[in-house]
Protein backbone atom coordinates (compact mmCIF):
# COMPACT_ATOMS: atom_id res chain seq x y z
CA UNK A 1 0.00 0.00 0.00
CA UNK A 2 3.13 2.40 0.75
CA UNK A 3 4.78 1.41 -2.12
CA UNK A 4 1.37 2.35 -4.54
CA UNK A 5 1.20 5.67 -2.78
CA UNK A 6 4.65 6.39 -3.62
CA UNK A 7 4.39 5.70 -6.87
CA UNK A 8 1.27 7.88 -7.30
CA UNK A 9 3.47 10.80 -5.58
CA UNK A 10 6.18 10.20 -8.02
CA UNK A 11 3.58 10.21 -10.86
CA UNK A 12 1.48 12.99 -9.43
CA UNK A 13 5.01 14.96 -9.17
CA UNK A 14 5.67 13.93 -12.82
CA UNK A 15 2.27 15.46 -14.10
CA UNK A 16 2.30 18.49 -12.25
CA UNK A 17 5.68 19.52 -13.54
CA UNK A 18 4.31 19.06 -17.01
CA UNK A 19 1.53 21.17 -16.39
CA UNK A 20 3.46 23.63 -14.65
CA UNK A 21 6.16 23.79 -17.70
CA UNK A 22 2.83 23.87 -20.05
CA UNK A 23 1.53 26.92 -17.95
CA UNK A 24 4.64 28.44 -17.82
CA UNK A 25 5.01 28.77 -21.50
CA UNK A 26 1.30 29.89 -22.07
CA UNK A 27 2.64 32.97 -19.53
CA UNK A 28 5.27 33.17 -21.75
CA UNK A 29 3.21 32.98 -25.11
CA UNK A 30 -0.26 34.43 -24.21
CA UNK A 31 -2.43 33.36 -26.24
CA UNK A 32 -4.68 35.49 -28.92
CA UNK A 33 -1.66 38.67 -28.04
CA UNK A 34 -0.21 40.13 -31.26
CA UNK A 35 3.24 39.52 -32.23
CA UNK A 36 5.64 41.90 -31.24
CA UNK A 37 7.30 42.47 -34.55
CA UNK A 38 6.48 45.72 -36.12
CA UNK A 39 5.63 45.80 -39.79
CA UNK A 40 8.71 46.95 -41.74
CA UNK A 41 8.90 50.20 -43.31
CA UNK A 42 9.54 49.41 -46.68
CA UNK A 43 13.54 49.30 -47.27
CA UNK A 44 15.09 49.76 -50.98
CA UNK A 45 18.00 48.42 -51.11
CA UNK A 46 20.50 47.14 -53.76
CA UNK A 47 21.61 43.79 -52.81
CA UNK A 48 23.94 41.72 -54.93
CA UNK A 49 22.60 38.06 -54.38
CA UNK A 50 25.56 36.11 -54.76
CA UNK A 51 26.65 38.16 -51.64
CA UNK A 52 23.14 37.47 -50.07
CA UNK A 53 23.80 33.69 -50.62
CA UNK A 54 27.54 33.78 -49.41
CA UNK A 55 26.13 36.09 -46.37
CA UNK A 56 23.14 32.61 -45.97
CA UNK A 57 26.34 30.11 -45.94
CA UNK A 58 28.23 32.14 -43.63
CA UNK A 59 25.01 32.02 -41.01
CA UNK A 60 24.76 28.60 -41.39
CA UNK A 61 28.55 28.09 -40.99
CA UNK A 62 28.91 30.26 -38.06
CA UNK A 63 25.30 28.11 -36.36
CA UNK A 64 23.78 31.60 -35.73
CA UNK A 65 20.38 29.79 -35.76
CA UNK A 66 21.07 28.55 -32.10
CA UNK A 67 20.55 31.60 -30.70
CA UNK A 68 18.35 33.43 -33.76
CA UNK A 69 16.04 32.32 -36.35
CA UNK A 70 14.87 33.05 -39.78
CA UNK A 71 11.72 32.45 -40.97
CA UNK A 72 10.99 30.56 -38.18
CA UNK A 73 14.12 28.17 -38.22
CA UNK A 74 16.39 28.53 -35.23
CA UNK A 75 16.26 29.44 -31.22
CA UNK A 76 12.78 31.24 -31.52
CA UNK A 77 13.25 33.71 -28.70
CA UNK A 78 15.27 36.11 -31.07
CA UNK A 79 14.21 36.29 -34.52
CA UNK A 80 15.74 37.79 -37.27
CA UNK A 81 13.33 37.96 -39.74
CA UNK A 82 13.23 41.76 -39.23
CA UNK A 83 16.42 42.50 -38.16
CA UNK A 84 17.05 45.33 -40.92
CA UNK A 85 13.22 46.95 -40.70
CA UNK A 86 15.21 49.35 -38.10
CA UNK A 87 18.54 48.86 -37.95
CA UNK A 88 21.12 50.39 -40.89
CA UNK A 89 24.09 48.09 -42.26
CA UNK A 90 26.64 49.77 -39.47
CA UNK A 91 24.51 49.14 -36.97
CA UNK A 92 23.32 45.60 -37.97
CA UNK A 93 27.31 44.81 -38.32
CA UNK A 94 27.70 46.40 -34.07
CA UNK A 95 25.61 43.93 -33.59
CA UNK A 96 26.60 40.61 -34.59
CA UNK A 97 30.29 41.37 -33.88
CA UNK A 98 29.44 43.09 -30.05
CA UNK A 99 30.61 46.89 -30.16
CA UNK A 100 30.75 48.95 -27.34
CA UNK A 101 27.96 50.84 -28.64
CA UNK A 102 25.63 48.39 -28.55
CA UNK A 103 26.70 47.19 -25.06
CA UNK A 104 23.08 48.66 -22.91
CA UNK A 105 21.22 46.82 -26.03
CA UNK A 106 22.82 43.26 -25.31
CA UNK A 107 23.68 42.69 -22.09
CA UNK A 108 27.26 41.81 -20.53
CA UNK A 109 26.89 37.95 -21.34
CA UNK A 110 25.32 38.32 -24.80
CA UNK A 111 28.19 41.07 -25.79
CA UNK A 112 30.72 38.74 -24.60
CA UNK A 113 29.83 35.92 -26.55
CA UNK A 114 29.21 38.00 -29.67
CA UNK A 115 32.98 39.30 -29.31
CA UNK A 116 34.21 36.20 -30.88
CA UNK A 117 32.82 37.10 -34.01
CA UNK A 118 35.18 39.99 -34.49
CA UNK A 119 37.33 37.44 -35.55
CA UNK A 120 35.28 36.95 -39.15
CA UNK A 121 36.97 37.68 -41.89
CA UNK A 122 36.01 41.57 -43.47
CA UNK A 123 34.45 39.95 -46.17
CA UNK A 124 31.98 37.55 -44.85
CA UNK A 125 30.96 39.91 -42.06
CA UNK A 126 29.46 42.53 -45.19
CA UNK A 127 27.86 39.29 -46.21
CA UNK A 128 26.52 38.36 -43.26
CA UNK A 129 24.98 42.21 -43.06
CA UNK A 130 24.14 42.30 -46.51
CA UNK A 131 22.16 38.81 -46.07
CA UNK A 132 20.39 39.70 -42.86
CA UNK A 133 19.50 42.98 -44.93
CA UNK A 134 17.70 41.01 -47.12
CA UNK A 135 15.51 39.50 -45.14
CA UNK A 136 13.25 42.15 -44.63
CA UNK A 137 13.30 42.35 -48.67
CA UNK A 138 12.55 38.99 -49.45
CA UNK A 139 9.91 38.07 -47.28
CA UNK A 140 7.48 40.64 -48.03
CA UNK A 141 4.24 38.75 -47.12
CA UNK A 142 5.91 37.57 -44.16
CA UNK A 143 5.29 41.03 -42.29
CA UNK A 144 4.24 39.17 -39.04
CA UNK A 145 7.29 37.62 -38.05
CA UNK A 146 7.96 34.05 -36.50
CA UNK A 147 7.26 36.14 -32.95
CA UNK A 148 4.71 34.61 -30.50
CA UNK A 149 3.52 31.66 -32.78
CA UNK A 150 6.65 29.17 -32.66
CA UNK B 1 8.85 15.07 17.63
CA UNK B 2 8.05 13.74 13.96
CA UNK B 3 6.38 16.12 11.83
CA UNK B 4 3.37 15.25 9.97
CA UNK B 5 3.59 13.43 6.28
CA UNK B 6 1.98 16.95 5.23
CA UNK B 7 4.73 19.41 6.42
CA UNK B 8 7.22 17.26 4.68
CA UNK B 9 5.31 16.89 1.36
CA UNK B 10 4.87 20.23 1.67
CA UNK B 11 8.56 20.95 1.45
CA UNK B 12 8.77 18.88 -1.25
CA UNK B 13 6.59 20.20 -3.58
CA UNK B 14 8.28 23.57 -2.55
CA UNK B 15 11.40 22.13 -3.51
CA UNK B 16 10.14 21.09 -6.92
CA UNK B 17 7.79 24.46 -8.01
CA UNK B 18 9.46 27.03 -6.84
CA UNK B 19 12.84 27.00 -8.55
CA UNK B 20 10.48 27.67 -11.86
CA UNK B 21 8.20 30.04 -10.40
CA UNK B 22 12.03 31.90 -9.56
CA UNK B 23 12.62 32.06 -12.99
CA UNK B 24 9.17 33.78 -13.94
CA UNK B 25 9.87 36.32 -11.35
CA UNK B 26 11.13 39.58 -12.36
CA UNK B 27 12.50 40.39 -16.06
CA UNK B 28 11.92 38.06 -18.53
CA UNK B 29 13.72 36.97 -21.67
CA UNK B 30 11.35 37.31 -24.97
CA UNK B 31 9.14 34.69 -25.66
CA UNK B 32 9.94 32.21 -28.12
CA UNK B 33 7.04 30.24 -28.70
CA UNK B 34 4.83 27.52 -26.64
CA UNK B 35 7.04 24.51 -27.27
CA UNK B 36 10.26 26.10 -26.83
CA UNK B 37 9.36 27.57 -23.49
CA UNK B 38 7.55 24.57 -22.52
CA UNK B 39 10.91 22.17 -23.36
CA UNK B 40 12.69 24.63 -21.74
CA UNK B 41 10.39 24.48 -17.99
CA UNK B 42 10.46 20.92 -18.96
CA UNK B 43 14.80 21.32 -18.35
CA UNK B 44 14.24 23.24 -15.36
CA UNK B 45 11.69 21.26 -13.32
CA UNK B 46 14.04 18.05 -14.34
CA UNK B 47 17.05 19.79 -12.86
CA UNK B 48 14.84 20.73 -9.63
CA UNK B 49 13.56 17.64 -9.64
CA UNK B 50 17.02 16.05 -9.96
CA UNK B 51 18.00 18.27 -6.71
CA UNK B 52 15.65 16.57 -4.45
CA UNK B 53 17.22 13.07 -5.04
CA UNK B 54 20.27 14.53 -3.28
CA UNK B 55 17.56 15.11 -0.57
CA UNK B 56 15.91 12.03 -0.78
CA UNK B 57 19.03 9.52 -0.44
CA UNK B 58 20.99 11.83 2.69
CA UNK B 59 19.14 9.83 5.37
CA UNK B 60 18.16 12.82 6.97
CA UNK B 61 15.87 10.89 10.26
CA UNK B 62 13.55 13.59 10.95
CA UNK B 63 12.44 13.57 7.07
CA UNK B 64 12.33 10.17 6.10
CA UNK B 65 10.86 8.70 9.61
CA UNK B 66 7.36 9.64 8.76
CA UNK B 67 7.19 8.10 5.40
CA UNK B 68 9.88 4.52 6.38
CA UNK B 69 13.39 5.16 5.27
CA UNK B 70 12.92 2.09 2.85
CA UNK B 71 9.70 4.27 0.92
CA UNK B 72 11.80 6.82 0.39
CA UNK B 73 14.12 5.08 -1.32
CA UNK B 74 11.64 3.12 -3.34
CA UNK B 75 10.11 6.88 -4.04
CA UNK B 76 13.70 7.85 -5.29
CA UNK B 77 13.83 4.69 -7.99
CA UNK B 78 10.28 6.23 -9.48
CA UNK B 79 11.06 9.57 -9.16
CA UNK B 80 14.81 9.94 -10.71
CA UNK B 81 13.66 7.68 -13.29
CA UNK B 82 10.72 10.09 -13.90
CA UNK B 83 12.78 13.36 -13.96
CA UNK B 84 15.43 11.66 -16.22
CA UNK B 85 12.42 11.15 -19.03
CA UNK B 86 11.38 15.04 -18.48
CA UNK B 87 15.06 15.94 -19.33
CA UNK B 88 14.49 13.43 -22.43
CA UNK B 89 11.12 15.41 -23.42
CA UNK B 90 13.11 18.58 -23.15
CA UNK B 91 15.47 17.11 -25.72
CA UNK B 92 12.89 15.66 -28.29
CA UNK B 93 10.72 18.80 -27.83
CA UNK B 94 13.64 20.81 -29.04
CA UNK B 95 14.47 18.43 -31.81
CA UNK B 96 11.25 18.19 -33.12
CA UNK B 97 10.58 21.81 -33.09
CA UNK B 98 13.62 23.59 -33.45
CA UNK B 99 16.18 21.27 -34.69
CA UNK B 100 18.21 24.31 -35.64
CA UNK B 101 18.55 26.00 -32.61
CA UNK B 102 19.83 22.66 -30.89
CA UNK B 103 22.66 22.34 -33.80
CA UNK B 104 25.27 19.54 -34.24
CA UNK B 105 26.47 17.31 -31.74
CA UNK B 106 29.47 17.34 -32.87
CA UNK B 107 31.71 19.07 -30.07
CA UNK B 108 33.56 20.25 -32.48
CA UNK B 109 31.15 22.84 -33.74
CA UNK B 110 29.06 23.16 -30.74
CA UNK B 111 29.38 25.38 -27.90
CA UNK B 112 30.65 23.99 -25.02
CA UNK B 113 27.41 24.52 -22.91
CA UNK B 114 25.28 22.14 -25.65
CA UNK B 115 28.02 19.64 -25.33
CA UNK B 116 28.20 19.53 -21.42
CA UNK B 117 24.20 19.04 -22.16
CA UNK B 118 24.62 16.30 -24.23
CA UNK B 119 26.67 14.83 -21.46
CA UNK B 120 24.53 15.29 -18.86
CA UNK B 121 21.80 13.62 -20.53
CA UNK B 122 24.16 10.47 -21.22
CA UNK B 123 24.82 10.44 -17.52
CA UNK B 124 21.49 10.71 -16.46
CA UNK B 125 20.23 8.19 -18.81
CA UNK B 126 23.40 5.84 -17.40
CA UNK B 127 22.46 6.29 -14.24
CA UNK B 128 18.85 5.17 -14.78
CA UNK B 129 19.87 2.46 -16.88
CA UNK B 130 22.20 0.87 -14.40
CA UNK B 131 20.62 1.20 -11.64
CA UNK B 132 17.08 -0.22 -12.82
CA UNK B 133 19.25 -3.56 -14.64
CA UNK B 134 21.74 -3.59 -12.26
CA UNK B 135 21.57 -7.46 -11.68
CA UNK B 136 21.39 -7.79 -15.24
CA UNK B 137 23.94 -6.13 -16.15
CA UNK B 138 25.86 -8.05 -13.69
CA UNK B 139 27.52 -4.44 -11.66
CA UNK B 140 27.98 -5.52 -8.18
CA UNK B 141 26.57 -4.11 -5.47
CA UNK B 142 29.89 -1.89 -3.75
CA UNK B 143 30.62 -1.15 -7.53
CA UNK B 144 27.29 0.06 -8.66
CA UNK B 145 27.34 2.66 -5.24
CA UNK B 146 30.33 4.12 -6.68
CA UNK B 147 29.29 4.72 -10.08
CA UNK B 148 25.84 5.72 -8.93
CA UNK B 149 27.16 8.95 -6.62
CA UNK B 150 30.11 9.59 -9.42
CA UNK B 151 27.57 10.10 -11.88
CA UNK B 152 24.93 11.55 -10.20
CA UNK B 153 27.10 14.21 -8.83
CA UNK B 154 28.63 14.35 -12.98
CA UNK B 155 25.11 14.47 -14.25
CA UNK B 156 24.24 17.20 -11.56
CA UNK B 157 27.22 19.25 -12.64
CA UNK B 158 27.40 19.12 -16.41
CA UNK B 159 23.58 19.98 -16.82
CA UNK B 160 24.20 23.23 -14.43
CA UNK B 161 27.12 24.34 -16.43
CA UNK B 162 24.37 23.81 -19.38
CA UNK B 163 21.61 25.74 -17.86
CA UNK B 164 23.98 28.51 -17.12
CA UNK B 165 25.72 28.52 -20.31
CA UNK B 166 22.45 28.73 -22.67
CA UNK B 167 21.16 30.51 -19.24
CA UNK B 168 17.88 31.45 -21.20
CA UNK B 169 15.87 32.20 -18.59
CA UNK B 170 19.31 33.16 -15.83
CA UNK B 171 20.19 36.16 -17.33
CA UNK B 172 19.72 38.55 -14.23
CA UNK B 173 22.48 38.13 -11.55
CA UNK B 174 19.81 37.40 -8.93
CA UNK B 175 18.77 34.09 -10.56
CA UNK B 176 21.70 32.85 -11.32
CA UNK B 177 22.56 33.54 -8.09
CA UNK B 178 19.34 31.45 -6.80
CA UNK B 179 19.95 28.95 -9.08
CA UNK B 180 23.88 28.31 -8.50
CA UNK B 181 22.82 28.11 -4.64
CA UNK B 182 20.42 25.87 -5.04
CA UNK B 183 22.66 23.65 -6.81
CA UNK B 184 25.45 24.17 -4.13
CA UNK B 185 22.97 22.91 -1.50
CA UNK B 186 22.12 19.48 -3.60
CA UNK B 187 26.20 18.77 -4.22
CA UNK B 188 26.75 19.68 -0.76
CA UNK B 189 24.42 17.17 0.36
CA UNK B 190 26.46 14.43 -1.32
CA UNK B 191 29.80 16.17 0.81
CA UNK B 192 27.63 15.86 3.52
CA UNK B 193 26.53 12.29 3.50
CA UNK B 194 29.47 11.29 1.81
CA UNK B 195 32.60 13.17 3.64
CA UNK B 196 31.25 14.75 7.01
CA UNK B 197 28.89 11.96 8.15
CA UNK B 198 31.88 8.97 7.71
CA UNK B 199 34.36 11.80 9.68
CA UNK B 200 31.80 11.66 12.22
CA UNK B 201 31.10 7.97 12.00
CA UNK B 202 35.39 7.21 11.89
CA UNK B 203 35.34 8.81 15.69
CA UNK B 204 33.05 6.38 16.82
CA UNK B 205 34.43 2.86 16.10
CA UNK B 206 32.90 -0.33 16.75
CA UNK B 207 34.16 -4.04 17.16
CA UNK B 208 32.57 -7.77 16.50
CA UNK B 209 32.47 -9.36 19.55
CA UNK B 210 30.45 -12.35 18.21
CA UNK B 211 29.46 -14.43 15.04
CA UNK B 212 26.70 -17.32 15.51
CA UNK B 213 25.73 -19.33 12.84
CA UNK B 214 21.76 -19.68 12.55
CA UNK B 215 19.12 -21.56 10.72
CA UNK B 216 18.02 -21.01 6.81
CA UNK B 217 21.99 -19.88 6.21
CA UNK B 218 21.78 -16.71 8.16
CA UNK B 219 24.33 -15.59 10.59
CA UNK B 220 23.81 -13.16 13.49
CA UNK B 221 26.89 -9.99 14.34
CA UNK B 222 26.94 -9.03 17.41
CA UNK B 223 28.64 -5.52 18.46
CA UNK B 224 29.77 -3.36 20.63
CA UNK B 225 31.39 0.30 20.82
CA UNK B 226 34.76 0.26 20.73
CA UNK B 227 35.55 3.49 22.71
CA UNK B 228 33.93 5.55 25.47
CA UNK B 229 30.99 6.60 22.52
CA UNK B 230 27.42 4.59 24.19
CA UNK B 231 25.28 2.62 21.81
CA UNK B 232 22.54 4.79 20.28
CA UNK B 233 18.62 4.90 21.36
CA UNK B 234 16.82 3.29 19.14
CA UNK B 235 13.25 1.77 18.99
CA UNK B 236 12.64 -2.01 18.20
CA UNK B 237 11.95 -2.22 14.36
CA UNK B 238 15.01 0.51 13.58
CA UNK B 239 18.10 -0.67 11.31
CA UNK B 240 21.28 0.85 10.71
CA UNK B 241 24.03 1.23 8.15
CA UNK B 242 26.88 -1.95 8.68
CA UNK B 243 30.56 -1.22 7.56
CA UNK B 244 32.74 -4.09 8.47
CA UNK B 245 36.07 -4.60 6.80
CA UNK B 246 36.24 -1.05 5.25
CA UNK B 247 36.75 2.40 6.05
CA UNK B 248 33.86 4.43 6.36
CA UNK B 249 33.87 6.68 3.89
CA UNK B 250 34.58 3.38 1.20
CA UNK B 251 30.64 3.54 0.14
CA UNK B 252 30.64 -0.04 1.57
CA UNK B 253 27.79 0.02 4.33
CA UNK B 254 24.78 -1.92 3.77
CA UNK B 255 21.61 -1.41 5.55
CA UNK B 256 20.12 -4.24 7.94
CA UNK B 257 17.55 -4.14 10.59
CA UNK B 258 18.63 -4.29 14.14
CA UNK B 259 17.77 -7.76 15.91
CA UNK B 260 18.44 -6.78 19.73
CA UNK B 261 15.90 -5.52 22.38
CA UNK B 262 16.68 -2.13 22.82
CA UNK B 263 15.86 -2.85 26.94
CA UNK B 264 19.46 -4.34 27.04
CA UNK B 265 21.85 -1.93 26.08
CA UNK B 266 25.46 -2.69 25.22
CA UNK B 267 25.44 -3.87 22.32
CA UNK B 268 23.47 -4.27 18.93
CA UNK B 269 22.87 -7.76 16.87
CA UNK B 270 22.25 -8.02 13.12
CA UNK B 271 20.72 -11.23 11.76
CA UNK B 272 21.70 -11.49 8.72
CA UNK B 273 20.72 -14.39 5.68
CA UNK B 274 23.62 -14.45 2.90
CA UNK B 275 21.88 -13.51 -0.13
CA UNK B 276 24.55 -11.59 -1.59
CA UNK B 277 28.27 -10.56 -2.46
CA UNK B 278 28.28 -9.09 0.77
CA UNK B 279 26.12 -11.44 3.06
CA UNK B 280 27.55 -14.46 1.68
CA UNK B 281 30.95 -13.34 3.61
CA UNK B 282 29.56 -12.99 7.10
CA UNK B 283 30.12 -15.86 8.79
CA UNK B 284 33.98 -15.20 7.33
CA UNK B 285 33.90 -11.87 9.84
CA UNK B 286 35.67 -13.14 13.51
CA UNK B 287 34.89 -11.66 16.50
CA UNK B 288 37.54 -8.40 17.27
CA UNK B 289 37.23 -7.30 13.33
CA UNK B 290 36.46 -3.71 13.27
CA UNK B 291 33.23 -2.33 12.17
CA UNK B 292 30.96 1.05 11.79
CA UNK B 293 27.55 1.74 12.62
CA UNK B 294 25.57 4.28 11.32
CA UNK B 295 21.83 4.60 12.90
CA UNK B 296 19.23 4.18 14.13
CA UNK B 297 17.39 4.59 10.83
CA UNK B 298 13.65 3.93 9.98
CA UNK B 299 9.75 4.57 11.57
CA UNK B 300 9.37 0.94 11.57
CA UNK B 301 8.07 -0.67 15.31
CA UNK B 302 5.52 -0.91 17.84
CA UNK B 303 7.00 1.78 19.85
CA UNK B 304 4.62 4.20 17.30
CA UNK B 305 1.48 2.49 18.54
CA UNK B 306 2.06 2.05 22.20
CA UNK B 307 -1.66 2.00 22.89
CA UNK B 308 -2.71 -0.91 20.57
CA UNK B 309 -4.99 -3.63 21.79
CA UNK B 310 -2.27 -6.22 20.43
CA UNK B 311 0.57 -6.97 17.81
CA UNK B 312 -0.01 -9.10 15.22
CA UNK B 313 3.11 -9.85 12.89
CA UNK B 314 4.34 -11.07 9.46
CA UNK B 315 7.28 -12.36 8.78
CA UNK B 316 8.54 -14.29 5.67
CA UNK B 317 11.95 -15.81 6.08
CA UNK B 318 14.69 -13.68 7.63
CA UNK B 319 12.21 -10.90 7.42
CA UNK B 320 12.05 -11.73 10.89
CA UNK B 321 14.50 -9.51 11.98
CA UNK B 322 12.79 -6.51 12.40
CA UNK B 323 9.93 -8.71 14.11
CA UNK B 324 12.82 -10.67 16.78
CA UNK B 325 13.67 -6.83 18.18
CA UNK B 326 10.37 -5.69 19.09
CA UNK B 327 9.38 -9.71 20.44
CA UNK B 328 12.52 -9.54 22.38
CA UNK B 329 11.60 -6.20 23.52
CA UNK B 330 8.22 -6.95 24.52
CA UNK B 331 9.18 -10.05 26.25
CA UNK B 332 11.79 -8.24 28.71
CA UNK B 333 8.92 -5.50 29.24
CA UNK B 334 6.26 -8.45 30.32
CA UNK B 335 4.19 -7.59 27.90
CA UNK B 336 0.74 -9.81 27.79
CA UNK B 337 -1.19 -7.88 25.33
CA UNK B 338 -2.65 -10.62 22.33
CA UNK B 339 -0.13 -11.11 19.96
CA UNK B 340 0.20 -13.41 16.76
CA UNK B 341 3.08 -14.36 14.90
CA UNK B 342 2.23 -15.81 11.39
CA UNK B 343 5.98 -16.84 10.16
CA UNK B 344 6.52 -17.93 6.32
CA UNK B 345 9.48 -20.45 5.50
CA UNK B 346 10.43 -22.83 2.92
CA UNK B 347 10.75 -25.94 5.31
CA UNK B 348 10.96 -26.16 9.14
CA UNK B 349 14.38 -27.32 9.34
CA UNK B 350 15.18 -23.62 7.96
CA UNK B 351 13.19 -21.71 10.12
CA UNK B 352 15.40 -18.58 11.65
CA UNK B 353 15.55 -17.92 15.54
CA UNK B 354 13.13 -21.29 15.75
CA UNK B 355 13.99 -22.23 19.15
CA UNK B 356 14.32 -18.60 20.35
CA UNK B 357 10.80 -17.52 19.28
CA UNK B 358 9.32 -20.83 20.20
CA UNK B 359 10.70 -19.96 24.05
CA UNK B 360 9.80 -16.11 24.03
CA UNK B 361 6.14 -17.07 22.69
CA UNK B 362 5.81 -19.00 25.80
CA UNK B 363 6.47 -16.08 28.07
CA UNK B 364 4.62 -12.94 26.57
CA UNK B 365 1.52 -16.10 25.14
CA UNK B 366 2.17 -15.16 21.52
CA UNK B 367 0.40 -17.70 19.01
CA UNK B 368 3.13 -18.43 16.63
CA UNK B 369 1.59 -19.98 13.21
CA UNK B 370 4.67 -21.60 11.11
CA UNK B 371 3.59 -21.06 7.35
CA UNK B 372 5.72 -23.64 4.86
CA UNK B 373 5.51 -23.68 1.25
CA UNK B 374 8.05 -26.65 1.15
CA UNK B 375 7.04 -28.84 3.90
CA UNK B 376 7.42 -32.46 4.34
CA UNK B 377 4.31 -34.99 4.07
CA UNK B 378 4.92 -35.12 7.92
CA UNK B 379 4.37 -31.47 8.58
CA UNK B 380 1.09 -30.76 10.62
CA UNK B 381 0.93 -27.41 10.16
CA UNK B 382 0.14 -24.65 7.80
CA UNK B 383 1.08 -25.06 4.27
CA UNK B 384 1.64 -22.64 1.09
CA UNK B 385 1.94 -18.90 2.04
CA UNK B 386 0.51 -16.30 4.95
CA UNK B 387 -2.93 -15.63 3.14
CA UNK B 388 -6.17 -15.06 4.40
CA UNK B 389 -7.78 -18.42 5.02
CA UNK B 390 -4.29 -18.98 6.97
CA UNK B 391 -5.28 -16.25 8.89
CA UNK B 392 -8.58 -16.43 9.45
CA UNK B 393 -7.96 -20.01 11.42
CA UNK B 394 -6.04 -18.27 13.85
CA UNK B 395 -6.98 -14.66 14.44
CA UNK B 396 -10.29 -13.95 16.35
CA UNK B 397 -13.36 -12.37 14.82
CA UNK B 398 -12.91 -8.89 15.71
CA UNK B 399 -9.19 -7.32 15.31
CA UNK B 400 -10.55 -4.10 16.48
CA UNK B 401 -7.42 -2.01 18.16
CA UNK B 402 -4.73 -4.38 16.69
CA UNK B 403 -1.42 -3.07 14.60
CA UNK B 404 0.11 -5.30 12.70
CA UNK B 405 3.44 -5.40 11.48
CA UNK B 406 4.65 -7.03 8.13
CA UNK B 407 8.27 -7.33 7.16
CA UNK B 408 9.13 -9.61 4.32
CA UNK B 409 9.54 -9.43 0.01
CA UNK B 410 7.31 -7.32 -1.38
CA UNK B 411 4.79 -10.01 -2.66
CA UNK B 412 4.24 -11.24 0.93
CA UNK B 413 3.44 -7.63 1.77
CA UNK B 414 0.84 -7.44 -0.79
CA UNK B 415 -0.41 -10.52 0.13
CA UNK B 416 -0.64 -9.82 4.06
CA UNK B 417 -1.83 -6.36 3.31
CA UNK B 418 -4.89 -7.99 1.14
CA UNK B 419 -5.53 -10.87 3.59
CA UNK B 420 -6.10 -8.68 6.38
CA UNK B 421 -7.96 -6.51 4.38
CA UNK B 422 -10.67 -9.35 3.70
CA UNK B 423 -10.31 -10.06 7.64
CA UNK B 424 -11.21 -6.88 8.33
CA UNK B 425 -8.27 -4.76 9.58
CA UNK B 426 -8.12 -1.23 7.80
CA UNK B 427 -5.05 -0.98 5.34
CA UNK B 428 -3.81 2.22 7.48
CA UNK B 429 -3.80 -0.71 11.06
CA UNK B 430 -0.34 -2.47 8.53
CA UNK B 431 2.77 -1.40 8.44
CA UNK B 432 5.31 -3.14 6.75
CA UNK B 433 8.79 -2.67 5.44
CA UNK B 434 10.00 -3.64 2.46
CA UNK B 435 12.79 -6.27 2.54
CA UNK B 436 15.20 -5.39 -0.18
CA UNK B 437 15.58 -1.79 -0.23
CA UNK B 438 18.86 -1.86 -2.45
Amino acid sequence: MREHWARMIAMLTGAIVVLLSAGFALLQNPPGTPPAASAPAAVEMALDLQVVARGREVFEAQNCMRCHSVGGEGNPRSPLDHAAAGLDAARLRAFTVGSESVADALGRRTLAAKQAYQQLPAEDLDALVAYLQSLVQLQPGDELGDRGKD
Amino acid sequence: MLRSRGFWLALYLGAIVLPLLVLLAGERPRPGGFWWDFSLALGYSALAMMGIQFALTARFKRATAPFGIDLIYYFHRYLATIATLLVVAHVLVLLWRHPAAVGSVDPRSAPAYMTLGWLALLAFLALVVSSLWRKQLGIEYDRWRWLHVVLAVLGMVLAIAHVLGSGSYLESPLKRGLWLTLAAFWLGLTVYVRILRPAWLARRPWVVTDVRRERGRSWTLTVKPDGPHPVFDYHPGAFAWLTLRASPWAMREHPFSIASSPMRPGALEFTIKELGDFTNRIGEIKPGERAWVDGPYGSFGIDRFPHARGYIFVAGGVGIAPLISMLRALDDRGDRRPMWLFYGNSDYERIVLREEIDAIAGRIGMKVVHVLCKAGPDWQGERGYVDAEVMRRHLPEDLDGLECFVCGPEPMIRLAERSLGQLGLPLARVHSEIFDIA
